[in-house]
């Protein structure tokens, strides 16, 4: 199970499915209730903070090109901080996708499959993603870039819906709530990338080791996009879109715009989409916790990781007792969990690396190979 | 050993698909098509006891066997007192012995009693419901609810929801209504800019009318959820106006040369009608340009003579400016009767007001609706005769 032929273009999908997914659930909804009016200038705000910082992780990445943070952790502080960080990796990528997953689920069963038990859904996933990961990475890769496209089109298609129904005014008050709540309690909505973690583990992936930098750069670019739009297009199109939580708010953008007289209900076909989408999001996840599992426990073949991992995802899946605590809960770890780790810890970790490594340059000493 | 490889692939992959397949389809669910009741219009009412009436209009699928599939179509309407919309549906579940299912519903007609005691918790229940149609129109009726669908019969149409969506999509060149969809009566409800109408419905007194039937003539004007007033045709044609919502109208003016009481023009503006706020302590000062494009459509006998030719320069000029005044007039007078009496900016103007305003606190503060009720309004229209029809 040896991955090491991503393209530049199975790069791009690989960062990028894991942020456009939470898109189509909650990420827009999160930054119109605490921003309102001024959503817009928050995403936009804390896109261009991601932005930078992406380019900053990238940049110091660079001495690093054939190592994952794993490796990067080893190198800096030998196996005691290597286990420490690949543990805290593999709980963070495991529990955030079971999150998603219950609550991907719960949104499903209650707009089409009411009357389908939880956990059959839940199972439904859970099988996919062991099959998908007997088939193995390239596969997975492979696939993940049609479906990553087809998301990104589904999106596009549907930001669009709302043009008719646009009022540009609804963008003002321009300060939303006041200066402080756009620009600093508003900072936390930089949640909306944590998906970019992946960053950190893509690196030994790559097929050209160059092709880091492109890729990351392309994938925060279209992902930033991706939740300006869709801020903008909720926040836009409906009054009560700052006021009122709903189960998906794209899902209600859809369902409350029309596609012309003979195309009337076509959210069922965007959820179909999304479905498979979020099916390579699951995937991707196991994946990437199978990676870890496999370098820490140092074995070659990562495939019996498959079914243990997706067990581990679908037992915390279960646990919490209804989409309320899910999604309480999802927030609190994004926010402060997932979002510390991405841009403040494994940037820092990388920054003493760097240090680390001018020292060892002086002695010719191959980082690659520690 | 490779070829055993790939069977195995080969055999997880049909496998997979052959349990999704099964799994997913549901024969014996009571959501299938055939144990669904399909609501064409739903009605809310206060009920005998103070509490709800709720009334559905359904369509009965004659049997195909017969003959033509699909052509013919039995309204049914059936009605049940209850303390809320869903056990309502659930009373009517039991007894109609199918699911009743509002993803097709076309109009969502309220009593004009229950819309006066403010319909926020219906509206806000029917939004949660995830299978209502966000794009049933909004219809305020003058009568009872169940009567006004009892009463609505297509007779130019064979299909119910067919005669729903062509009699609402009138207002394209009679203007006389708006045809307002859930979602935006919702939306403009909870809204600061913009407060919400609906389409207002009565049984027909019109002449034209053979037996009894409904009317859909005017808006109901809301005050957030509640039910305020009433705006007749010519009023709803100003709103229309001002609202960059006509799409055309035929109007009839008093006629400036004397060879007919009224000229009748079609008119449809020539472009967005530009609206303007502006706060002079605190009061808003609210302005509109209007370009008509207007034609011409009744004639006289003496229209075609030289002298008085509705077509010659001087006269032409005469119609537009008293086209200019009427619609003036009128407009101004519809400005003042929603802000002074109905104290409700159903045209939202606060949309162009909330630029002075950096905060939503701010704006909060300021309280647009109240204010709004002390606006000065300066309209100004310019109409521009294309032509006539035959006649020129």
């Amino acid at each position: 199970m040896k991955i090491n032929k991503l393209s530049a273009i199975e790069a791009i999908a690989l960062i990028l499915i894991v942020t456009i997914n939470r898109l189509a659930i909650n990420i827009p909804q999160a930054i119109l209730i605490s921003c309102g009016s001024s959503s817009i200038l928050n995403a936009v705000y804390i896109s261009l903070i991601t932005i930078l910082l992406v380019y900053l992780i990238v940049k110091i990445f660079k001495n690093f090109p054939n190592s994952d943070i794993i490796d990067v952790a080893e190198f800096l502080g030998s196996k005691f901080l290597k286990y420490l960080i690949g543990i805290i990796l593999f709980i963070y990528i495991v529990v955030t996708s079971s999150l998603f997953l219950r609550d991907f689920v719960e949104t499903i069963h209650i707009l089409y499959y009411t009357d389908t038990p939880i956990i059959y859904l839940l199972i439904f996933f859970i099988v996919v993603s062991i099959i998908a990961n007997f088939f193995g990475d390239e596969s997975i890769a492979k696939t993940n870039v049609i479906l990553c496209a087809i998301m990104v089109v589904s999106l596009l298609i549907a930001f669009s819906s709302v043009i008719p129904n646009i009022t540009f005014q609804r963008a003002l008050p321009i300060l939303g709530y006041g200066t402080y709540t756009t620009f600093f309690s508003g900072l936390t909505n930089i949640f909306a990338f944590n998906g970019l973690m992946v960053l950190f583990l893509v690196p030994p992936m790559l097929n050209d080791k160059k092709d880091l930098k492109k890729s990351s750069m392309i994938a925060v670019f279209i992902a930033t996009i991706l939740v300006i739009l869709a801020t903008a297009s909720i926040l836009l199109a409906f009054a009560f879109s700052t006021n009122i939580s709903k189960i998906s708010p794209l899902y209600m953008l859809l369902s409350n715009n029309e596609f012309g007289q003979y195309f009337q209900h076509p959210e069922s076909l965007f959820v179909f989409t999304w479905i498979l989408s979020f099916m390579s999001y699951l995937n991707i996840s196991c994946m990437l916790s199978i990676n870890i599992c496999k370098k820490l426990a140092r074995v070659k073949n990562g495939k019996p990781f498959a079914i243990l991992v997706n067990i581990i995802i679908l037992i915390v899946a279960i646990l919490p007792k209804n989409i309320m605590q899910v999604r309480e809960l999802g927030t609190y770890i994004s926010q402060y969990v997932g979002t510390p780790i991405t841009f403040i810890i494994f940037p820092i970790i990388l920054a003493f690396a760097n240090l680390k490594y001018k020292k060892y340059r002086t002695n010719n000493h191959d980082v690659s190979k520690d | 050993m490779i070829a055993f490889s790939h069977l195995k692939k080969v055999l997880i992959m049909f496998l997979a698909i052959f349990i999704v397949i099964f799994s997913l389809s549901a024969p014996y669910s009571t959501g299938n098509i055939d144990k669904l009741a399909y609501v064409i219009a739903l009605g809310l009412d206060v009920g005998d006891n103070n509490d709800l009436r709720l009334s559905v209009q359904l369509s009965k699928p004659e049997n195909s066997s017969g003959g033509s599939s699909g052509n013919s179509y039995e309204e049914i309407t059936n009605s049940v007192n209850c303390s809320s919309i869903d056990e309502g549906i659930s009373l009517l579940n039991s007894y109609i012995s199918r699911r009743i299912n509002l993803s097709h519903c076309k109009v969502l007609v309220i009593s004009e009693e229950l819309a006066s005691k403010g319909i926020s918790d219906y509206i806000y229940t029917l939004f949660n419901n995830t299978g209502m149609s966000a794009h049933a129109s909004m219809i305020v009726s003058k009568i009872p609810a169940y009567e006004f669908l009892d009463i609505s019969k297509p007779e130019l149409e064979s299909l119910l929801s067919r005669y729903y969506e062509s009699s609402l999509v009138s207002n394209e060149y009679t203007a006389y209504i708006q045809n307002v969809s859930l979602i935006k009566f919702f939306s403009d409800s909870v809204d600061s800019f913009t407060q919400p109408v609906a389409v207002l419905g009565s049984m027909s007194d019109l002449p034209i009318q053979s037996s009894n039937n409904t009317e859909k003539m005017g808006l109901a004007v809301f005050r957030y959820d509640k039910l305020v007033g009433e705006l007749n045709g010519l009023e709803t044609i100003c709103h229309m106006i001002i609202s960059n919502e006509l799409k055309s109208c035929t109007i009839s003016i008093p006629n400036p040369l004397g060879d007919s009481e009224t000229i009748d023009l079609i008119i449809k503006l020539n472009n967005n009608c530009k609206n303007g706020v502006d706060i002079v302590n605190g009061t808003p000062h609210i302005s509109s340009k209007i370009k008509i494009n207007a034609k011409i459509t009744s004639t006289t006998k003496e229209s075609t003579v030289d002298s008085t030719n509705y077509y010659k320069k001087e006269n032409t000029e005469l119609i537009e400016s008293a086209c200019n005044e009427y619609l003036e007039k009128n407009i101004i007078n519809y400005l003042y009767k929603t802000s002074k009496n109905y104290q409700s900016d159903i045209d939202g103007f606060g949309k162009y007001a909330v630029k002075y305003f950096y905060t939503i606190q701010d704006w909060e503060e300021y309280n647009w609706l109240e204010n709004y009720h002390n606006s000065i309004f300066n309209v100004d229209v310019e109409t521009t005769l294309k032509s006539g029809y035959s006649f020129l």
